[in-house]
């Protein structure tokens, strides 16, 4: 599924970085003004709608939904990473440190966004399908169906993949190093 | 980490997690057959579902979002989280 960056997908992440960077903008806005957030789900599925109404199928060569949500992710994955890389860099120093164990169980450091990529990159590595049923919900927003409906397993196994795959990456993201001393160990 | 290293751990655990919190640490010992470096690692990855709480059930979005308006904002005087409530 993770195959070389085509012309299509040059296209695919032209078309959708002006969509996400919109709902980006309009959602930070609303926590600014400490409205009640709605619920992220229902913003990615937005995203993906508006993309689906945006892109020319028979130009993207898509093979059928599923393989449009694989590369919607994908493609959510690298917008968002890449901005939370560039926003990181704007800031600069004088950022208020948030402690590591705090933004690790929140989530909300774009550092930890960075780092989450990274973590994820790795575990893909020795666990392909786990990495993968996480780009599809994190990063695609997909539900434990949809998961399942891409990746042609039972919603069984994307439960489970997902819960493993959530304390691999939490371990990652809160230990020093994964073969090192435990996180426990770490953060006392 | 050793894929084949995961995969035992990987399917300890979830067959760990899959009792009943109370039954889950004699469980624990009883597959881990006195292998006390494993029961160690085993325990400590039950031990990190349990810690990590809400990790990752916001999209990824939602994570982008929120700090993009702490960026604007600084963190909320409360240190409420905005995505909490």
């Amino acid at each position: 599924m993770l195959r070389a960056w085509s012309n299509g997908d040059q296209r695919a992440l032209d078309g959708l970085t002006p969509i996400v960077y919109a709902e980006l903008h309009r959602l930070a806005h609303r926590y600014m003004k400490r409205e009640r957030p709605e619920h992220g789900l229902q913003t990615t599925a937005l995203v993906n709608e508006a993309y689906i109404r945006l892109v020319d199928y028979k130009r993207m060569q898509w093979q059928n939904k599923a393989h449009f949500f694989a590369v919607s992710a994908q493609l959510m994955r690298r917008i968002l990473v890449d901005h939370a890389r560039r926003h990181n860099v704007k800031r600069g120093r004088g950022v208020p440190h948030v402690p590591l164990d705090e933004t690790a169980v929140v989530g909300d450091h774009p550092g930890n966004l960075v780092a989450l990529d990274d973590a994820l990159t790795e575990l893909a590595r020795i666990d392909a399908r786990k990495a993968h049923v996480v780009e599809l919900r994190f990063f695609g927003g997909l539900s434990v169906e949809e998961t399942a409906q891409v990746l042609k397993v039972s919603p069984v196994t994307v439960r489970r993949d997902w819960s493993s795959a959530r304390v691999w990456l939490y371990r990652e993201l809160i230990g020093p190093t994964l073969d090192g001393p435990g996180p426990l160990e770490a953060a006392r | 980490m050793d894929p084949a290293r995961w995969k035992q751990l990987d399917s300890l655990l979830q067959s760990v997690l899959e009792r009943p919190a109370g039954n889950r640490e004699a469980f624990l010992q009883e597959i881990c057959a006195g292998d006390e470096a494993l029961e160690q690692e085993l325990r400590s990855l039950v031990e990190l579902d349990r810690e990590a709480g809400p990790f990752l059930n916001h999209p990824a979005i939602d994570v982008a979002a929120v700090d993009l308006a702490r960026g604007e904002t600084g963190p909320t005087p409360d240190g409420a989280d905005p995505l909490v409530g």
